[in-house]
């Protein structure tokens, strides 16, 4: 399901032509029923969208999805006082296979040490971190709240919601599942029209930006600091751009099809703080943590809540992937929030400030995101880390790479990102509404040609399918 | 609620306004790739010269050979000068290599004949790195030349690609896009080279140059697309009556690093050979003096072609062969640095 190439958009599109038909030869005749009607189509497109993706995927998904429901179901019938009991069963039953796919290599055979080839090769079925903790969020919710289960049809449709389930975002029972319970296909003008606009912007990000910044980002250097911070810089743009596109594609599917998403990202490189960055970026998750992880933990009114800030973001680290790197990403922002928090009380910095150190700190900690080589990674690091290594001689070697071959295009790229990024900062300044000036019709228009001028023949896949 | 409210019959001008816009900027696009672009539009001029030869040749003499690759072939293989001094009609099918494997393949495939020989001389890392993705090159200058067959449905089935695919790739993307802009800021012509560097038989040569530096680098085996290439390719020769083998090219590389790059080359034939025979050049493709090179390290001078053309016209002549055996005695002579 990746909305970067074309077999999705045909896929759906022969999806949509199906059941449309359907609908119309079928007409009145569905009578009170039009409504299941509406809802198994929308299940059978999204089953249909996951079977193509693979079997093992729609497998995967179809299993978690089953057990959480009957799971939950059986825990309904038992004793209210012994529900909590219960849960801690089946919240790990639920991360059992996520838990299997993603960690079973790094813990067999890189911490035990043993050598299982078959481990080392296993793909990590597209969209398992989302939807296992989405599925979790919904166990938890519809106990603590004491909420009645709901049709088995409603339910897999806010479980395999199709343009949030491979990369989110992470939605509630709450927001997501009334929605799923008066589906209609309802084609409603600024429903369409806020769908386009977001689609359009979700592609630019993702296929003009994202892509562009992939083909040329040049992570080898070790010794050089400018180089590297040019790659962290490229990374950290790219990474953004690559998930916020999918998020904001995901919200404008959505939107057409009359249902309303959270909103991902919300211009997190306008940020002046550690703990409005982690406000603006991929917020459903940071919510996931905070009310699933933080909180129970005690969150921040308790004597140990820097030990708490730690634990979530190392945690953090290792949902997005099993290796050293994702820990040294996780410990950086968990480090850079605790003294976030001890200063921001005695200290105010200036809004110019506190965005420089906050972006510092960011796209430092990208290098724990695509350097998985651990002794690589130490080695750029301790580059960073090295005033000799700002020198005239390192300097005038990375100003002479970046003269040469493809400088001038990152150049560029890196000018319209810019570009992109100060009418990010207007928006949230002027109207508190991320991405504003760019939803304004001139501005979309012009992306769109960029998008059709500039984006690479090439599309390669999304990044966060891969966590 | 019933059908007629859940539809609204107000026009969402929104995505009309999007779509439209994305359509008509496509439309612009591919007439500039069709057109202007300066990479098709050389390459255009020159491939009509080389299939005016390869005519001419088949008129002339019946049985042909056309050698095939990216540009390295197109600045080292001399098909006039083959032709007066061993007498063997020889088209230079020598494309960009930014076309990729597939398109270079397909191009030359178009003007082989029964009886001809085929000699691939594309450079290993088009057939190290994975197929499948092809690049937006290679349906621009299909279309460009009327022949998108070459991308919807290649003679040998590798790399096909759908219209929508294949029309989506007739547009500039970010890198031509930002190179040109940076060359028309600079002065500088939109493109290096020009349709007059081109030679009746296809081969070219260029004024420019440009210092050498470093040593070019590919993959010790053949990707799977790479394999699947070379075998369908070896299967449609045999049965259209084509004698097939591969010469690797010859590349520029700093005299430190040869033995290690002949012994990578020496890895790669060994490979290739379990398909197709392969040409023995003692080089190994590796080249170590810079002077023989204009403004890459693929690009021979006129000087170094000649005598790149004329150990060719030998190699066919004799149809000199690598096999096991002296290939690994080649691997065990070189020094190891």
């Amino acid at each position: 399901m990746n909305f970067a190439e074309s077999r999705f958009w045909g896929l759906l599109a022969a999806g949509m032509t199906v059941i449309l038909l359907l609908r119309w030869v079928l007409g009145t005749s569905l009578g009170k029923r039009r409504e299941d009607f509406d809802k198994a189509a929308l299940l059978s497109l999204g089953l249909f969208l996951l079977i193509c993706v693979s079997w093992v995927t729609f497998l995967i998904f179809l299993l978690v999805a089953v057990l959480s429901y009957v799971g939950l179901q059986w825990i309904l019938r038992q004793d209210q006082r012994s529900w909590h009991r219960y849960l801690f069963v089946l919240i790990p039953l639920q991360l059992a296979p996520l838990v299997y796919y993603k960690y079973a290599n790094f813990a067999v055979n890189q911490v035990l040490g043993f050598d299982v080839p078959s481990l080392r090769h296993l793909v990590i079925p597209v969209g398992i971190s989302f939807y296992s903790f989405q599925k979790v969020a919904f166990v938890v919710d519809t106990l603590a709240f004491k909420q009645p289960l709901p049709r088995f049809l409603d339910y897999l449709n806010f479980a395999g919601f199709f343009p949030q389930i491979v990369a989110g975002p992470i939605e509630r029972r709450k927001d997501l599942l009334p929605q799923m319970q008066g589906f209609r296909f309802r084609w409603l003008p600024e429903e369409l029209n806020y769908g386009a606009e977001r689609i359009a912007l979700g592609l630019f990000f993702k296929l003009c930006l994202a892509d562009n910044l992939a083909a040329f980002f040049d992570g080898a250097s070790t010794q050089n600091a400018y180089e590297i911070w040019l790659a962290n810089v490229v990374f950290g743009f790219r990474i953004y751009y690559d998930f916020a596109g999918y998020s904001l594609i995901a919200l404008g599917l959505a939107s057409m099809l009359g249902v309303r998403l959270t909103l991902n990202f919300a211009s997190p490189y306008c940020s002046t703080s550690m703990i409005e960055f982690w406000r603006r970026w991929h917020i459903t998750l940071s919510q996931w943590f905070r009310d699933y992880l933080y909180v129970p933990l005690g969150g921040g009114r308790v004597r140990w809540w820097a030990f708490n800030v730690a634990l979530v973001f190392v945690v953090s680290g290792a949902w997005h992937g099993a290796g050293w790197n994702f820990i040294f990403w996780g410990a950086v922002h968990g480090l850079a929030l605790i003294v976030n928090r001890i200063l921001g009380r005695r200290m105010k910095l200036r809004p110019a400030a506190g965005w420089m150190l906050t972006m510092l700190t960011s796209f430092c900690a990208w290098l724990g995101f695509y350097e998985t080589r651990t002794p690589v990674l130490a080695a750029k690091l301790k580059t960073l880390l090295t005033p000799h290594a700002y020198g005239g001689s390192a300097l005038h070697e990375a100003l002479n790479n970046w003269s040469s071959g493809s400088g001038f295009v990152v150049f560029c790229f890196l000018v319209l990102t810019t570009m992109v990024l100060v009418l990010e900062w207007q928006s949230v300044a002027r109207r508190d509404t991320p991405y504003y000036y760019l939803c304004r019709p001139p501005v979309l228009v012009a992306l769109v040609i960029l998008t059709v001028i500039l984006a690479p023949g090439k599309s390669n896949g999304f990044i966060y399918f891969a966590f | 609620m019933d059908s007629s409210t859940s539809h609204s019959k107000k026009i969402p001008r929104r995505p009309l306004l999007l779509l439209a816009t994305a359509l008509a900027s496509w439309i612009g696009c591919a007439f500039y790739s069709l057109h202007f672009n300066p990479d098709v539009t050389y390459y255009r001029h020159g491939y009509l010269l080389k299939h005016q030869w390869a005519e001419k040749m088949t008129r002339e003499h019946g049985a042909k050979t056309i050698v095939y690759g990216g540009s390295s072939c197109e600045f080292s293989i001399d098909g006039e000068r083959l032709l007066s001094n061993f007498s063997e009609p020889v088209v230079n099918y020598g494309g960009h290599a930014g076309m990729g494997a597939v398109m270079l393949t397909e191009a030359a495939l178009s003007d082989v004949r029964r009886g001809d020989t085929l000699i691939v001389a594309l450079e290993p890392g088009l057939l190290t790195q994975p197929l499948g993705n092809e690049p937006i090159l290679a349906a621009q200058f299909s279309f460009a030349m009327h022949h998108p067959n070459w991308v919807l449905h290649p003679t040998l089935g590798v790399g096909r690609e759908n219209w929508f695919q294949a029309a989506a790739s007739l547009r500039p993307g970010g890198y031509l896009a930002f190179t040109m802009l940076g060359k028309w800021l600079r002065g500088q012509p939109s493109y290096r080279y020009q349709v007059s560097d081109f030679h009746p038989s296809g081969w070219a040569e260029t004024p420019v140059r440009v210092p050498m530096t470093i040593a070019p680098g590919h993959g010790p085996e053949l990707s799977e697309g790479g394999r699947q290439l070379l075998s369908n390719l070896s299967r449609w020769c045999q049965t259209n009556g084509v004698r097939v083998a591969y010469a690797l090219p010859w590349a520029y590389c700093p005299p430190n690093e040869i033995a290690n790059y002949r012994k990578l080359n020496a890895e790669f034939l060994a490979d290739i050979m379990t398909i197709l025979p392969v040409l023995r050049d003692d080089s190994l493709g590796a080249d170590p003096d810079a002077g023989d090179y204009a403004d890459t390290g693929w690009h021979l001078t006129r000087t170094a072609a000649e005598r790149r053309s004329d150990e060719f016209g030998r190699q066919i002549q004799k149809w000199d062969m690598w096999t096991r055996e002296k290939l690994d005695l080649a691997i065990t002579a070189l020094p190891t640095q």
